[in-house]
C-alpha cells in the first residue's frame, strides 16, 4: 500500500480598493490537506481543512479504497526537491500604508478614472510526500494587483483592466505601466476596419480556450478534439510554439509539480511546437489509456483523485520585438475582449469592448467598440504573425500575440 | 457566544459543508467523496474600513475577533453609523431542509446508483466519443451572529446531475450537455426522456448544423438563453456596488428612468427555490422579492447594507459571499424575466426570418453582452428550420431591453449543478435564472 500526503496552505494579506481607497482588509491563512492511499489498483482519499491528522485521514482513506475507484499507476518517487519563488516586498506591517500612498498618486495621475477590486499578497505552501521517497515542496510568494477601471463619465460598470503580477513592489514603474493605458485611453482613435493586425496579451483566455479544450487529452485520445490523430502534423504557423508551463517566468504562480508530483524539464511541455503537434496535455490516466505522452497536467480539488486539468499555456517568444513583427502597420491591441467563443469547427468571433491603437510599442488612442472574427486554423496559421520577444509591461512576463483578423466596427 | 469589541460593528458567520463529488468518465469511476468542513468568516467595522478574516479552526475565532478589533479605530457611537444602523437583526432557526430531505444523510451509493441510472443514453450512442457524467450535491448550514444581536442558522443545498458529452462524425465535432440542479434529491428521478431528447437534438446539431452567416437577425433567446441574458445584461448593472461614488451611473441609472419596453419586467429573489435559494444573505438579510425592472421602467437595484445605505434605499438580501474564505459582495440570487403574453408557436410564426437560441456555453456583460449558443437554430418563414453554427451573439445592453417585441406566457426557471456566476475572486457562485420565451428584434449573430 502507497500512502501519499497531498498540502497546501495559503497564506494572504487581500487589500480590497473601492474607488482608488482602501476598503477594507482581509487575512487569510487556510491549511487543505489530503491522504491518498494506493494498492496498485485503486485509490482513497480523505480530506481535511486545518491541522493534519494523519491517522483520522488513514482511517478514512482506507474507507475510502472501498469505494474501488480504480488507479493502477505507479506514483511519482525518488526525488526531493524543495523550490522557492521569493518577491521583493516591504515589510507586511507597512503595506496597508504603501498601499495607500500608492493609490494616492493613481488618483492624482488619472482623476478621470476610479480603480477598484484587488491587491492580493501572500504565500502559497505545496507539497506531495509518498512512502515512495517522494518529497516535494514549492513555496510560491505571489502578489496580484487586479484592478477594475472605470471612467468617471461612462456608463458601463466598468470599462477596462489592469492585472499584474510584479515580481518586486516597485509602485512607479507600476503607476507607469497604468500611465501609458490610461493616457491613450483618453485620446480617441481610428482604424481602417478589415483584416488587420490584432495584438492579444499571451494570457488572454480569449485566444486560448479552444487549445484548451481541444488539446485535452480525453478529448483527444477519444476522438472528440478536432486535433484528434492529428499529433506530429504541421496544423499551425512555424513560428507557433505553445506549452504547458509552470515556470514562473512565464506568468505560472502555482507549485513546480503536478497534482501526481510530475516535474517536467524546465517545468515547460511543449505542445507545438514550430505549428507541429507534439501532444495533448495529460495526466497519467490520460496517458496510460490513449497512450499518449505523459505531459504533467493532473490537477483537483485537495481531496479529489487526480485527474486532467487544464495547465497554463504559455505562448514561446519569438526573436522579434512586436514591433519588428508589426513593421508599420498600425494595430489592434484587444485589451478588453470578453464573451466570444469558436464554434465547434473553429470558427471564431468576439466582440472588443475596449481596444487601443497600438505600434508595437506605444499605445496611441482608444478605438470604438469592435467585432473580431477568423477561424482557428486561420489565425495561427497563413495570418499568424507571431510571438513578441519583449514584454508588454515592464513588471509582469507579458509577451504579446499577434495575428491578422477581421475587425469591423461594432 | 462571543465577546464582541467595543466601538465596532462584528459579527461571525459559520459554515459547516457537506459535499458529495462522484464522477464517471466513458464507464469509468473516477471521482467518489464526500466533504465535511467547518469554518468561519469574521468581520469587524469601525465606520471608516473594513477588516476580515477566514479561519478553519473555529477555536481560534475569539481570537480573530480581537486581533481584527485591535486594527480598526473605535467609535463609541459605532451603532449610530447608517451602515451598521442598516443590519438587520434576525433571530431563530430556518433549517429548511430537514430528515428526508437533507442530502448528508443520503448513501453516498444511491448518489452514484442515480447517476449510473442515465448514463446508458449516452454510452449507447456512437457518435458520442466521449462523456463526463457528474453527481454533485452541496448542504450548507451557516450560523450567524452579530454585535447588533443577530443570531441565526439557517441551511441551503443543492443536488444535481450533469451528463457532458462529445459527439464525432465525418471530421465534424459538437458538445453538448444536459444539466439539472435541484434541492432536493428526489427531484432527480425520471428524466430519461429529457436526457434523451437533448441527445437526439444534439446528434442532429452534428449531422445538419450549417455556419450561420453572420450580420442582424431577429433572435428568439429560450428560457436557458433569456435568463443568462437578463442575469449579463441588466442583472450585474443593478448590482449597486458598481455605482456608489459615481455620479454618471447614478444618474444613468436613477430610479424611475425607462430601461426596457413596457412589457418587460425582471425579478430578483432569493426566496425562490434552486440554485439560487437564499433565505439570509450574509450580513443576515432576510430575502426579498425585487423588482428590478417593471412595466420597463428602473424600479429597484440589488444591496448589501453597506451599498443599500450609501443610496439610501431598502435591503435586499443580496449579499452573498462565495464560501468562508471570502466577504459578501452584491451578487444575484434567482434572477428572471417575467412572463408575457404569446405562446412560443405565437413568436415562432410571427418571424419570417430569424434565429432561436436553445441551449447556450456562457454569456457576459459589460456594455456589449454576449451569449455564445450551442444548440441554435434558424427560423425560416414562421417555422423553425435547419440547425444553425453560431460562435457568439452580441447587442448593446442599453438598446437590446428596447428591443423586445414578443415573450411568451410561462416561465422556466432553470438551475444547474455546475458552474455558475463570477465577480471579482468569487466564482462560481450559485445562481439561479430563467425566464419565458424572449424575443428581441435585432442581435448582431456571428
Amino acid at each position: 500500500m502507497i500512502k501519499e500526503i497531498f498540502q497546501e496552505k495559503i497564506e494572504e494579506i487581500s487589500i480590497q480598493v473601492e474607488q482608488t481607497r482602501v476598503d477594507a482588509i482581509r487575512t487569510k491563512d487556510i491549511s487543505r490537506n489530503a491522504l491518498r492511499l494506493m494498492d496498485g489498483k485503486c485509490i482513497g482519499i480523505a480530506g481535511s481543512l486545518g491541522k493534519l491528522d494523519e491517522n483520522r485521514l488513514k482511517e478514512q482513506a482506507q474507507a475510502s479504497l472501498k469505494l474501488e475507484i480504480p488507479y493502477p499507476f505507479a506514483p511519482s518517487e525518488n526525488s526531493h526537491d524543495h523550490r522557492k519563488v521569493e518577491l521583493e516586498l516591504p515589510d507586511e506591517k507597512d503595506w496597508v500604508l504603501e498601499i495607500e500612498r500608492f493609490l494616492q498618486k493613481l488618483e492624482k495621475a488619472q482623476p478621470g478614472f476610479t480603480f477598484s477590486q484587488k491587491i492580493n499578497r501572500g504565500k502559497k505552501h505545496v507539497s506531495l510526500q509518498n512512502s515512495r521517497n517522494l518529497e516535494l515542496r514549492s513555496e510560491v510568494s505571489f502578489l496580484e494587483i487586479g484592478f477594475a477601471v472605470k471612467d468617471k463619465n461612462s456608463k458601463n460598470i466598468m470599462d477596462a483592466f489592469y492585472f499584474a503580477e510584479p515580481r518586486k513592489w516597485n509602485p512607479e514603474a507600476i503607476l507607469d505601466e497604468i500611465n501609458r493605458l490610461f493616457d491613450a485611453y483618453q485620446k480617441p482613435a481610428q482604424i481602417e476596419p478589415g483584416k488587420i493586425p490584432v495584438v492579444f496579451l499571451g494570457m488572454d483566455e480569449v485566444i486560448l480556450e479552444k487549445f484548451k479544450l481541444e488539446l485535452n487529452g480525453l478529448s483527444y485520445g477519444t476522438g472528440a478534439s478536432i486535433f484528434s490523430g492529428k499529433m506530429g502534423e504541421k496544423l499551425f504557423h512555424e513560428k507557433l510554439t505553445l506549452s504547458q508551463s509552470r515556470n514562473p517566468d512565464d506568468g505560472f504562480s502555482g507549485s513546480f509539480f503536478d497534482f501526481e508530483g510530475v516535474v517536467n524539464p524546465g517545468l515547460r511541455y511543449p505542445l507545438i511546437q514550430g505549428g507541429v503537434l507534439q501532444a495533448p496535455f495529460t495526466d497519467r490516466k490520460r496517458s496510460a489509456t490513449y497512450n499518449l505522452p505523459l505531459t504533467g497536467s493532473s490537477g483537483g480539488e485537495y481531496d479529489a483523485v487526480p485527474g486532467i486539468k487544464s495547465p497554463h499555456l504559455w505562448f514561446q517568444p519569438g526573436k522579434e520585438t512586436m514591433q519588428q513583427l508589426l513593421g508599420d502597420r498600425p494595430a489592434v491591441f484587444a485589451w478588453v475582449a470578453m464573451g466570444g467563443d469558436y464554434t465547434a469547427d473553429g470558427h471564431f468571433a468576439c466582440p472588443v469592448q475596449t481596444s487601443l491603437l497600438f505600434d508595437g510599442k506605444k499605445f496611441l488612442g482608444r478605438l470604438p467598440a469592435l467585432n473580431i472574427s477568423s477561424h482557428l486554423y486561420k489565425m495561427f496559421g497563413e495570418d499568424f504573425i507571431g510571438v513578441s520577444s519583449d514584454d508588454m509591461f515592464s513588471q509582469s512576463p507579458s509577451k504579446m500575440v499577434a495575428m491578422e483578423l477581421d475587425v469591423e466596427l461594432a | 457566544m462571543y465577546q464582541f469589541p467595543a466601538g465596532l460593528y462584528s459579527d461571525v458567520r459559520i459554515e459547516t459543508l457537506f459535499e458529495t463529488r462522484i464522477q464517471i468518465t466513458l464507464g469509468k469511476l473516477e471521482q467518489m467523496n464526500e466533504r465535511k468542513t467547518r469554518a468561519a468568516f469574521v468581520r469587524v467595522f469601525d465606520g471608516k474600513r473594513w477588516y476580515y478574516a477566514s479561519t478553519t479552526d473555529l477555536d481560534q475565532i475569539q481570537n480573530q475577533l480581537n486581533r481584527l478589533a485591535a486594527m480598526a479605530h473605535p467609535d463609541p457611537a459605532i451603532l449610530e453609523h447608517p451602515v451598521v444602523q442598516k443590519f438587520e437583526v434576525n433571530r431563530g432557526d430556518f433549517i429548511r431542509f430537514k430528515e428526508g430531505e437533507d442530502v448528508s444523510l443520503i448513501p453516498i451509493e444511491r448518489k452514484k446508483d442515480l447517476l449510473t441510472g442515465y448514463t446508458y443514453l449516452v454510452e449507447e450512442e456512437p457518435k458520442i466519443k466521449m462523456w463526463v457524467a457528474h453527481y454533485m450535491d452541496q448542504r450548507k448550514v451557516k450560523d450567524f451572529y452579530s454585535s447588533k444581536g443577530a443570531q441565526l442558522s439557517f441551511d441551503f443545498q443543492r443536488t444535481g446531475f450533469r451528463l457532458g458529452f462529445q459527439l464525432a462524425h465525418e471530421g465534424e465535432t459538437f458538445k453538448e450537455r444536459f444539466d439539472r440542479g435541484a434541492n432536493r434529491f428526489s427531484e432527480l428521478g425520471g428524466l430519461d426522456e429529457k436526457v434523451r431528447f437533448r441527445v437526439e437534438k444534439a446528434i442532429d446539431f452534428l449531422l445538419h448544423a450549417k455556419p450561420v452567416e453572420p450580420g442582424p437577425f431577429p433572435v428568439i433567446l429560450s428560457p436557458e438563453a433569456a435568463g443568462v441574458f437578463a442575469h449579463e445584461s441588466f442583472g450585474h448593472k443593478s448590482e449597486a456596488d458598481m455605482m456608489l461614488g459615481d455620479e454618471t451611473m447614478k444618474q444613468a441609472w436613477k430610479i424611475g428612468t425607462r430601461v426596457g419596453v413596457e412589457k418587460l419586467s425582471i425579478v430578483d429573489d432569493g426566496n425562490l427555490l434552486g440554485s439560487g435559494y437564499t433565505p439570509f444573505d450574509d450580513d443576515g438579510t432576510a430575502a426579498k422579492e425585487t423588482f428590478l425592472v417593471k412595466n420597463g421602467l428602473l424600479t429597484s437595484r440589488l444591496h448589501s447594507a453597506t451599498t443599500a445605505s450609501a443610496l439610501e434605499e431598502p435591503l435586499t438580501g443580496n449579499a452573498r459571499a462565495l464560501n468562508f474564505e471570502f466577504e459578501p459582495l452584491v451578487r444575484m440570487t434567482t434572477t428572471y424575466i417575467k412572463e408575457g403574453d404569446k405562446t412560443l408557436f405565437e413568436l415562432v410564426s410571427e418571424m419570417e426570418d430569424g434565429i432561436l437560441v436553445e441551449t447556450i456555453n456562457h454569456g457576459s456583460g459589460l456594455s456589449t453582452f454576449t451569449i455564445a449558443p450551442s444548440l441554435a437554430f434558424r427560423i425560416r418563414k414562421g417555422t423553425i428550420a435547419e440547425p444553425v453554427k453560431i460562435s457568439v451573439v452580441t447587442g448593446s445592453v442599453f438598446e437590446t431591453l428596447n428591443q423586445i417585441d414578443g415573450l411568451s406566457n410561462r416561465v422556466e426557471l432553470l438551475s444547474f449543478v455546475l458552474g455558475g456566476c463570477g465577480k471579482m475572486e468569487q466564482g462560481p457562485l450559485p445562481v439561479g435564472f430563467g425566464g419565458p420565451y424572449v424575443r428581441v428584434k435585432k442581435l448582431d449573430v456571428r
